[in-house]
């Protein structure tokens, strides 16, 4: 309706010079003093008990991959008594536009009493789990741990 | 703005592709005249100019010329002619110039070039407003057509438009085509045919002259009719398929109605007899021809015949080709024969020659006849004829129309008067081809300036070799010298030879006017009264010229070699020297017999000659051959400038020592530039002749009892050697003579071209040459300098230098322009015995060379000249009869016959009838023939003898 | 066709242009809907399709999972009636391959791969009309395609091939020039930083010819990268009009 009054910037464009005010956040990287953009979008800026933090907003969801201590959200797929598997459907708020696959072993499920889980009676197929990435196997499945105190289960 | 170009090709192996190709339009094109004030000004080429001269009664305006492709391909002389101005050539006729012809196309491009011509070259296949598409259904010609209407029409509307001058200049179309001048005419422009145009200038006549009769009708009275050329689409069908084939067309120089044609893939060259079969092919012509069936296949006469200067006989050439088709030839001497059934590429040029009286008054048409033996007569019109009959002019062909016995031609300058020494050099050097014009303010800009001194620099950048005792050895009178020796006692008990070759590569940069000039011509030509020198003066003869006593460049090649010539270490510098002395050969040899001279230049002659000599008998062992070549000196009067007397050449032991050393150095420097560059080397190499070459050489031995063994060249060198015959020494100089004659050529190839198998060189028995030697007088020399000097680290190398497919284009044009210079030294030398020889007559001796059906060849040894002493006129009944032995290879009349190498005596005139081929007449004096021989000639009687002129009015 | 002359004395090139002059480039982002990314462009009569996917889940092996990095996946493939001739084989030839791995080490330069571990990212890149700078403009189009997908960036990634004839740099050869077998130097660069990703040299060319045609290849990826900057900018505001974006 309005026509957007920010300005469009392309990757590799120059943004500003880097110091300490300044937070560069998605959509943008530093380099020997300066904040470039990265991505093609709308440069947006948020001002933050006095920091100043620069983004680039797109139309497009931004691309995202879990990482590290990343909050997810994924589904049951597969049950097994020692681990599960699941895919991620979201991380943090960010709808993937496709899921990656996640392990949660028996031993991520809760921080107490770690042998005597039963899988079966944790997870069904189909349920929705909160969970965090802890770490990626050689594998390459991530583990999760589904150690969260606050509701784990939501069965849809 | 961007169409595109989409059309149909077929490719090489049959198959169709469709291209697509872009093509922009612009706005930006300049119509390139001075006085446009609406074009951007741009950077190539001259501008038209602002108010061009208007001598036209046709045009009355001031005005612009564009010609059609056609009119600039035919009429090439008009167009190259200075009154010829202000002309637009579009692109569309330069690249259909470049498509059909290219000469054409280079002598257009040197006339764009040319800032006094104001031709301007206008794009107008670019332009967005004159771009032109092709229609359906619409031939390329005609759309080419209409791309030059359409240009012309948008030049006439922008040069009226507003925003330009007030003063109107005109545009006006010229061709030859009545549709396309039509059509012009209905859109509103002015065109006219080239031929009214040219007529219509003022003060112009002599542009008429050069008008060029492609469309005019033939002018002979001929009913005759060569057979029709195939058009070029059938030809090349029928050489897929194999019926026809394709050949490079070689008139003979003995007999106008023989010709050979050598066809590409085959050994033996295909012979062609008869006015109907040779078709109107001119030599150097590419042709297509078809072979004839075995049955009517023949043999090369053994007449020497030429055709009869004195008249035409219009309607003898059906009966010449009845009467050869008569001659009954025997089978096993038959050789494949054929006839030309089309012309694929003419390769006419311009050539001298002399106008002949035409018969009518007033006539303008005449009959030239060109110096070259192997070209046909021309028929030209020109209304100068009464001053052109005592010069030597210059012609070319337009066309040799089927009903015309003769080709039709236009005048395109004249020489000087016949006779004239200077103009007979000039037809000499034109006919050959050699660029003689003098050097360019381009050129000489390149030259140093005097005085020139060598630096600290250069000194540092060489190494110094000026305290040593350096000579030169050359031939007295000679200005240019390339190199210089020494030969110096090393403390271990070897030899150190340098061998030390002027510097040219420092003076001539790649890429400079002087270069390409330089690469142009290729060699330095050497006539007998003048050198027409490669590079200029100021080089060749002072500053790169190693003189002695004054410090010079050089290029040094150092051997350390035992007293037995055996090389222990090679090593190649850039050094300055100092020349102790420049000796003749004559003298080096004084000083190396006259054994009270002792002192160190004596003493390096004399290891050198050694030295030399062991060289030269290893060689000799590996099968180098030494041949012989009658080489005469002419004395030439300084008054008169005319030869007062000849010699023959001396060879001496010096030339010999020289000539090895130059051997090693040219090997040496081969060897090194090879292994540096393997793919871009400059090298020379000699093909082994094929045994049949040798025939004349192996059957003459064969006479007199001699076995010559030609499978290797060791054999051949031993043969020859052997054949000895004690009584007569010179027999062996002739052998040796006649096997010279059976040679290949030796030609420059790059190294990269040709495998490694046929490096060889058959003369010298070496597995690698090159030309390293002599860089003042050679343009091959100085590459070889070039890369040698990239080999060793002294010069930086340059793109062309290492690219091999240049290199080659500049070894073929040397080997051409090595054959050129050859065959004019050879013709110059021709042309100063003639004139020697023009009020003389003197005895001499002579060995006969060949026997033929109706002559004798035979050899003067004291002047190196080979004269035809004709044995039968074929008219006179009352000569004796010879009768020609033709397996024996003898002519024999009454008790007398001849062999080859027969010793005879000869008496030498000239024969003046046919002035632009003076003939040296050789008449018989011993052995003794009643009613044939003449009595001997005393050498004071200066007066022409009776006999000769009676001769001469019987001789046709 | 005998002996086409590539640069003309006036200056002008078989096609019209002057040698320093680019072709006719036009070029969309955003041509499918089903690919996270995708652009198609055209630079003369080479036309060019890629489509981007990812980031995702590394498929297939599992063994060449990058723990810190995004594994970048090319695939080049030509049509079969892209060039003059009907090719047999659209992809997996050698010349194919080459291609492939060269367009996977120029985008490992300029993809930020660090912020994508454990993914992949694929390129597939479709030439639909062949006519000589095959692989600058698969690049310019690959570029396009990412930055439609949203994938973070260092800088566009331009690439332009030159030529050297008569003495002259030309920039931007078409298939005619490529083929005349005169050196082809084909450069990749980052625009703004003018570092050179990838080069590439076909042919002999002499080394005192080659910083002149480095350069004319480098200022040709600038003016290209101004054209594709002004479309990816067009792009950006009108696809954010039609969402009605605001901020």
């Amino acid at each position: 309706m309005s026509a957007p009054m920010e300005k469009v910037c392309v990757p590799g464009q120059r943004i500003c010079r880097h110091d300490e005010k300044v937070v560069s956040g998605n959509g943008t990287y530093t380099r020997s003093g300066f904040v470039y953009a990265s991505l093609a979008g709308y440069l947006t800026t948020k001002s933050d008990k006095d920091q100043v933090i620069i983004e680039v907003k797109t139309d497009t969801e931004l691309n995202i991959v879990p990482t590290v201590d990343a909050v997810v959200t994924t589904r049951v797929t597969n049950v097994n008594p020692r681990f599960c598997k699941c895919s991620i459907l979201s991380v943090g708020g960010i709808t993937l536009k496709e899921p990656f696959r996640g392990l949660i072993r028996k031993e991520d499920v809760r921080a107490t009493e770690k042998d005597k889980v039963e899988m079966y009676k944790c997870f069904r197929p189909g349920d929705i789990v909160v969970a965090r990435v802890v770490s990626f196997s050689s594998e390459y499945r991530r583990h999760n741990s589904s150690f969260l105190r606050k509701s784990n289960f939501l069965t849809i | 703005m961007l169409t595109s170009k989409t059309f149909v090709k077929k490719t090489k192996r049959g198959r169709i592709i469709k291209i697509v190709r872009e093509h922009y339009l612009r706005d930006d094109i300049t119509c390139g005249s001075e006085s446009c004030q609406i074009c951007d000004p741009f950077d190539f080429g001259q501008p038209l100019v602002a108010e061009p001269e208007n001598k036209s009664r046709l045009c009355l305006t001031p005005h612009y010329i564009i010609p059609d492709t056609n009119v600039v391909l035919h009429q090439m002389d008009v167009m190259e002619d200075s009154s010829v101005q202000n002309v637009v050539i579009l692109q569309t006729v330069l690249d259909e110039v470049r498509h059909r012809s290219s000469p054409g196309y280079k002598r257009l491009k040197s006339m764009l070039a040319n800032p006094s011509k104001h031709f301007f070259t206008f794009c107008n296949e670019f332009n967005k407003n004159t771009y032109v598409e092709r229609q359906k259904g619409e031939s390329s010609n005609d759309r080419n057509d209409r791309a030059i209407r359409e240009a012309t029409s948008w030049y006439q509307d922008h040069l009226r438009s507003e925003g330009q001058s007030d003063l109107i200049i005109d545009v006006v179309l010229l061709t030859n085509d009545a549709d396309n001048r039509r059509k012009a005419i209905q859109q509103g422009l002015k065109a006219f045919t080239v031929h009214e145009y040219v007529k219509s200038l003022e003060n112009c006549g002599h542009l008429v002259d050069l008008l060029s009769q492609s469309q005019m009708s033939v002018h002979s009275q001929d009913r005759l009719m060569f057979p029709e050329h195939l058009p070029l689409s059938e030809i090349q069908r029928g050489i897929k398929a194999g019926r026809y084939f394709q050949g490079s067309f070689m008139a003979s120089r003995e007999n106008y109605l023989e010709a050979n044609v050598s066809v590409h893939n085959k050994d033996e060259m295909v012979f062609i007899q008869g006015h109907m079969n040779q078709n109107r092919a001119v030599h150097s012509d590419v042709v297509a021809i078809e072979m004839l069936p075995e049955e009517e296949w023949s043999c090369p006469s053994s007449m020497v015949l030429e055709e009869s200067s004195e008249k035409i006989v219009e309607d003898s050439m059906e009966t010449e080709d009845e009467a050869i088709k008569r001659k009954k030839i025997p089978k096993e001497l038959r050789q494949p024969t054929g006839r030309i059934v089309g012309i694929i590429k003419r390769n006419w040029r311009q050539y001298c020659g002399i106008l002949r009286p035409s018969a009518v008054k007033e006539g303008t048409r005449h009959i030239v006849v060109p110096a070259e033996k192997k070209i046909p007569k021309i028929r030209i019109e020109t209304r100068q004829a009464a001053d052109l009959i005592t010069q030597r002019i210059v012609v070319a062909i337009d066309n040799w129309p089927r009903n015309s016995r003769y080709p039709q031609g236009h005048f395109v300058r004249k020489l000087g008067n016949i006779g004239d020494k200077d103009t007979e050099n000039e037809v000499l050097l034109l006919e050959h081809d050699v660029p003689h014009s003098n050097f360019s303010e381009a050129v000489l800009a390149c030259l140093p300036k005097l005085p020139w001194i060598i630096t600290d620099e250069d000194y540092k950048r060489r190494r110094d070799l000026r305290h040593i005792d350096i000579c030169s050895v050359d031939p007295p009178g000679c200005t240019d010298i390339d190199d210089a020796l020494h030969c110096r006692e090393l403390e271990n008990g070897n030899l150190e030879i340098g061998v030390h070759i002027a510097d040219v590569s420092h003076f001539i940069r790649p890429g400079t006017a002087i270069d390409k000039e330089a690469a142009e011509r290729g060699t330095t030509v050497y006539l007998t009264d003048r050198r027409i020198d490669m590079v200029p003066e100021l080089l060749s003869s002072n500053l790169c010229s190693l003189r002695s006593n004054v410090e010079r460049f050089a290029f040094s090649i150092l051997w350390e070699m035992t007293h037995d010539a055996d090389v222990v270490g090679t090593s190649f510098t850039k050094s300055v020297i100092k020349s102790k002395a420049a000796f003749t050969y004559a003298e080096a040899q004084m000083k190396i017999d006259d054994t009270a001279q002792n002192d160190s230049l004596t003493r390096s002659l004399r290891h050198l000659n050694r030295l030399a000599k062991i060289l030269k008998q290893r060689r000799v062992d590996a099968g180098a051959l030494t041949l012989a070549s009658p080489e005469i000196r002419f004395h030439i009067d300084s008054e008169t400038h005319e030869p007062i007397d000849v010699q023959a050449k001396q060879i001496m032991e010096t030339n010999s020592m020289v000539e090895e050393f130059m051997l090693l150095a040219n090997v040496a420097s081969a060897k090194k530039t090879l292994e540096e560059f393997p793919d871009c080397a400059c090298l020379r190499r000699h093909p082994a002749p094929p045994p049949s070459n040798f025939e004349p050489v192996i059957k003459a031995a064969l006479s007199k009892g001699f076995n010559i063994d030609v499978s290797k060249g060791k054999a051949l060198a031993d043969s020859l050697q052997s054949a000895v015959v004690p009584s007569d020494p010179y027999f062996n100089t002739m052998l040796r003579i006649m096997t010279t004659r059976c040679m290949m050529q030796a030609v420059y190839f790059c190294s990269g071209m040709i495998p490694e198998t046929e490096y060889f060189h058959y003369g010298l028995a070496a597995g690698i040459y090159t030309h390293f030697t002599s860089p003042i007088r050679r343009f091959s020399d100085i590459i070889v300098h070039r890369l040698l000097a990239v080999c060793i680290g002294a010069d930086a190398s340059y793109p062309s230098l290492t690219e091999k497919h240049k290199t080659q284009v500049v070894c073929n044009n040397l080997n051409y322009r090595h054959k050129m210079a050859q065959y004019a030294g050879r013709a110059s030398v021709n042309l100063h015995t003639h004139i020697f020889f023009k009020n003389r007559t003197t005895n001499e001796e002579g060995y006969v060379l060949f026997v033929r059906q109706n002559a004798l060849q035979v050899l003067i040894p004291k002047y190196g000249l080979e004269g035809t002493l004709y044995l039968s006129d074929g008219k006179t009944k009352s000569k004796p009869r010879f009768t020609y032995n033709e397996e024996a290879n003898t002519q024999t009349c009454g008790s007398v016959t001849f062999h080859v190498f027969d010793q005879v005596i000869i008496e030498l005139s000239i024969d003046q009838s046919n002035v632009q081929h003076l003939k040296l007449c050789l008449k018989l004096v011993k052995p003794e023939i009643p009613g044939f021989s003449v009595p001997a000639h005393s050498s004071e009687d200066s007066e022409p003898p009776k006999k000769k002129q009676k001769k001469g009015q019987t001789k046709k | 066709m005998a002996g086409l002359e590539l640069l003309s004395d006036q200056g002008f090139r078989i096609d019209g242009r002057r040698p320093h002059e680019l072709r006719k480039i036009q070029c969309r982002l955003g041509v499918f809907n089903q690919a996270d990314g995708s652009a198609y462009i055209e630079q003369g009569n080479t036309k060019v399709l890629a489509a981007v996917y990812g980031p995702h889940e590394i498929r297939g092996s599992r063994s060449k999972v990058l723990h810190d990095k995004v594994l970048v996946n090319c695939q080049y493939s030509m049509a079969t009636f892209s060039t003059g001739e009907r090719k047999r084989r659209p992809r997996g030839d050698r010349k194919s391959q080459e291609m492939t791995m060269h367009l996977q080490q120029t985008f490992d330069a300029a993809i930020q791969t660090s912020l994508y571990p454990r993914s992949q990212i694929d390129i597939f890149v479709e030439v639909l009309q062949s006519d000589g700078g095959n692989y600058c403009a698969s690049v310019n189009a690959s570029t396009l395609a990412l930055i439609d997908a949203g994938i973070a960036l260092r800088d566009y990634v331009c690439a332009c091939s030159s030529s050297f004839v008569n003495d002259t740099p030309l920039t931007d050869i078409n298939y005619l020039e490529e083929s005349s077998g005169s050196p082809e130097i084909i450069a990749a660069t980052l625009p703004k930083s003018e570092q050179i990703v990838f080069l590439e040299m076909n042919g002999r060319l002499h080394e005192d010819n080659l910083s002149r045609v480095t350069d004319m290849a480098v200022k040709g990826c600038k003016d290209i990268h101004d054209i594709l900057d002004q479309v990816v900018r067009d792009h950006v505001s009108e696809v954010s009009t039609v969402h009605g974006w605001e901020n």
